[in-house]
């Protein structure tokens, strides 16, 4: 009798073992589809806000009938989204692949350490060769997604175009033809060619209403007006790197961060500058962009405003003989896909993902349906066809109807061939005034293992926000240089030499 | 049969006397009994996080201690802003507390001053209208109304020939705004409970007072006031309850670089880190550090209230 039932309960289970095995449902004679059996897959990630609902996105509709793979959409709208993805990590079970969950660098490192992400360094190897073959072209993507503990938890977009990984600096050439001024290449041109713009009326409707320079925040100030100082964003924190390339040392308390902020503050107090920017809703800016209300300011590409009159200009000489040009890393949108250790199915996860970071896969992922959406020219590239990129809504509000890139953030891979959306040829062009000051060594910002993290959390949360609200006061004027002295202590007792040492213990381990 | 049987009919007698009867008024109470099981006494079971370091996967009774155990709560005080959240926090409160508490008083009282019934009711209708506004909107007045360029107020400085204040991005005028605005929002709602304890005042008193020659004012400070005295006292003392206690939407909604020296508050900063880096241990410690001194503080009040005024909570 017992013989009996152990037969029959082995006879059940050999279906359940064969099931758990879930290599056999993977295709192994082509790239697509990736299965040989319908399977199912949940996606949590943010739908950013332009978008259309993912479930409806011609993108996903078409991959999931090129995969076999059918997804079950649990994304969260991009209002509230930080909250939303904060309680999702606290869930009994988690969706199978995090698709452009906008994961920080603590995340990837807490939720992987706690087993929640699994390590995919073993899954890429065997079932991403998309993704390793840019690995290999692009050798430090590795070591800004991997972990201090060795694994890879998430995988970053590939962003191989260099004018999408800086801040354009935009000029105004109808307000420079108005005040009869060339393009201002130096700190005195510059001045000159801002006080005019306030002065003259360059707009010509007969009030001062021109801001002759914004940014969006003081950050996007920051990053661009540095460089001209001669600082840079080493590890994508405010240091420099010595010129022997061994030592790190913070800028916030040095003597070019001091004149930047006076000169700022000058800037600020004759009405150059946008008073807003201390404060003012990324929103605002976009429509101080579209209405063409600024002379000069910082934006990465031309894809928010009309460009016929504004062209891309080299950073200003004159206050530093070197001048840099910051720039995000190759993998500049870090933890944009992930997997979680509920999927029962990471083999055709990875597969999932792999085949978007291939040139074909990347077509889909950014042009969306072959004759729909987009057709080829001559060469074999992607073109989108008529209505897209001119149309009245904007281009990228128009491409979030049906891919998931617009907003940032997606895993994605990003060339020459299919950057055109947020690459026009005004846009490469002003990356040409900039390329050469770029040639210098950058570090991307890292991961750190978590209590050195957490130990960098808190001293960063306290050294930003402190920064950050004395140069706000300096460029104000409500702090006066006076007490420059008191700023720099008060960063020092914060702890920035222990900041700088976590950051230089890193830089080290490359030597 | 049974073991008490006289216990028994004695206890359903008990039970039919004392409960049954008054089913309705228990039926009443379930809810707010109910409310404070699930949402005051059951996250209390969460306050462990406090001292542990919290695995998602683990769970809450699952995570290990954190070693020191008070390692947390270490971390929040070594923090650079940990004294000035708790200084912005206990001031804020502090002016809402000074202006705050006496304005409904005041309005009340004037409220119930007012002869013409109707007039009243506009009046007191107007006066808590403001109540029901969301914080959102609120705010977005507020920065309407402040704006450098076109806001109300400054256009107002202006035209008297002074230069136009930023006001919401200053730490100087954030409290000021911050109280304020509350005062406006609140004070009408808050004004309630004092008209429904003036109405409750026995008319004889101030008949009593007429025919002892007392002028309005005199009958106000000798009758009115005395008589909402226990409302007010109670009131207060579980206001200073709340002393260190402060919603994080309206600071958060005001906050920017240029004020953040005093709209950074402890709620603000336990939203921050607990909410949206998800560090739960860090934010249960700051929180729970947050609930013991509101508790030491009301103690503290209602006893003092009980040795000077003889007016208490318990």
């Amino acid at each position: 009798m017992k013989k009996w039932l152990c037969l029959v309960l082995v006879l059940c289970m050999t279906p359940l073992f064969a099931l758990a095995d879930t290599k056999d449902v993977l295709n192994t004679e082509s790239e697509l589809p990736i299965v040989t059996e319908p399977i199912t897959l949940s996606i949590f990630g943010k739908q950013g806000a332009i978008h259309a609902d993912w479930a409806t996105m011609d993108f996903f509709q078409k991959y999931q009938e090129m995969t076999g793979i059918t997804l079950e959409f649990n994304q969260a709208p991009s209002q509230g989204y930080d909250e939303a993805k904060a309680l999702m990590w606290t869930n009994d079970t988690y969706d199978d692949m995090l698709v452009a969950p906008g994961l920080s660098g603590t995340e990837i490192i807490k939720y992987g350490d706690e087993g929640v992400l699994l390590p995919l360094e073993d899954l890429l190897k065997e079932y991403a060769p998309n993704y390793t073959a840019l690995m290999d072209q692009y050798p430090d993507v590795e070591g800004r997604i991997t972990a201090p503990d060795g694994h890879i938890y998430a995988l970053a977009a590939i962003i191989a175009v260099n004018a999408a990984r800086t801040e354009k600096i935009w000029c105004n050439t109808a307000w420079l033809d108005a005040v009869g001024l060339n393009v201002p290449t130096t700190f005195e041109e510059l001045e000159a060619v801002l006080r005019a713009f306030k002065a003259y009326d360059a707009n010509g409707n007969g009030e001062a209403d021109e801001i002759p320079i914004g940014a969006a925040d003081l950050n996007f100030w920051f990053d661009t007006m540095a460089g001209m100082f001669g600082l840079q964003y080493q590890f994508g924190q405010e240091m420099n790197l010595s010129e022997d390339g061994k030592t790190l040392t913070s800028w916030l308390t040095s003597d070019q961060f001091k004149a930047l902020l006076q000169w700022s503050n000058r800037m600020y107090e004759e009405g150059l500058m946008d008073p807003d920017i201390f404060t003012q809703e990324y929103s605002k800016f976009n429509a101080k962009m579209s209405g063409q209300m600024m002379g000069i300011f910082f934006n990465q590409a031309d894809d928010a405003f009309d460009s016929t009159n504004y062209i891309g200009i080299a950073p200003m000489a004159g206050m530093s003989d070197n001048l840099y040009v910051q720039s995000g890393p190759v993998a500049r949108d870090l933890g944009t896909f992930a997997i979680t250790c509920d999927c029962d199915y990471p083999e055709a996860a990875m597969r999932w993902i792999d085949y978007l970071f291939s040139e074909e896969g990347s077509y889909l992922m950014r042009y969306g349906i072959e004759g729909k959406t987009w057709t080829r020219d001559e060469n074999g590239y992607p073109v989108y066809v008529d209505g897209i990129l001119n149309n009245p809504n904007g281009s990228g509000p128009t491409i979030a109807q049906f891919c998931i890139w617009p907003g940032g953030g997606s895993p994605q891979y990003l060339n020459d061939r299919n950057c055109i959306a947020v690459c026009s040829p005004t846009t490469q062009a002003a990356q040409a005034a900039l390329d050469p000051y770029m040639d210098y060594i950058l570090y991307a910002e890292p991961l750190f293992d978590a209590e050195v993290n957490e130990r960098l959390q808190i001293l960063d949360t306290d050294i930003s926000t402190y920064m950050k609200s004395c140069a706000a006061k300096f460029i104000r004027g409500e702090m006066s240089f006076d007490e420059w002295d008191t700023y720099c202590s008060t960063l020092e007792n914060m702890g920035l030499q222990e900041w700088v040492g976590i950051y230089q213990e890193r830089l080290d381990t490359y030597q | 049969m049974s073991a008490h049987p006289i216990a028994k009919p004695r206890a359903a007698h008990w039970f039919k006397k004392r409960v049954l009867a008054h089913w309705q008024l228990l039926a009443l109470l379930v809810i707010p009994v109910a409310w404070y099981i699930i949402f005051c006494y059951v996250p209390m079971f969460g306050v462990q996080l406090a001292f542990k370091n919290y695995k998602v996967r683990l769970g809450i009774l699952e995570s290990p201690w954190a070693s020191p155990l008070l390692r947390h709560f270490t971390r929040y005080f070594t923090s650079y802003y940990a004294w000035s959240t708790i200084w912005n926090t206990l001031a804020i409160n502090l002016g809402c507390l000074a202006i705050g508490f006496p304005a409904p008083i005041i309005l009340a009282l004037m409220l119930n001053e007012i002869n013409s019934l109707r007039f009243r009711k506009i009046l007191q209708n107007i006066t808590y209208i403001p109540y029901f506004l969301s914080i959102v909107v609120v705010v977005s007045m507020l920065k309407l109304f402040t704006d450098q360029r076109y806001g109300v107020i400054n256009l107002f400085i202006q035209a008297l020939g002074m230069k136009p204040i930023p006001l919401m991005e200053s730490e100087n005028y954030f409290r000021p705004l911050y109280v304020i605005s509350n005062v406006w929002q609140n004070m009408g709602w808050n004004a309630i409970i004092y008209i429904a304890a003036l109405a409750g005042v026995d008319t004889a008193l101030y008949e009593a007072a007429t025919v002892d020659g007392a002028s309005r004012w005199q009958k106000i400070i000798h009758v009115s006031l005395p008589c909402i005295l226990p409302t007010i006292v109670t009131l207060f003392i579980l206001r200073i309850g709340q002393l260190m206690t402060i919603g994080f939407e309206k600071a958060l909604l005001m906050q920017n670089d240029l004020n953040i020296g005093a709209s950074e508050i402890i709620s603000t900063l336990v939203y921050k880190n607990g909410i949206q880096k998800g560090d739960y241990s860090y934010a249960t410690a700051v929180g729970l550090m947050n609930s013991v001194v509101n508790l030491i503080l009301i103690v503290t009040a209602n006893t003092v209230c009980r040795r000077a005024l003889d007016e208490s909570l318990w």
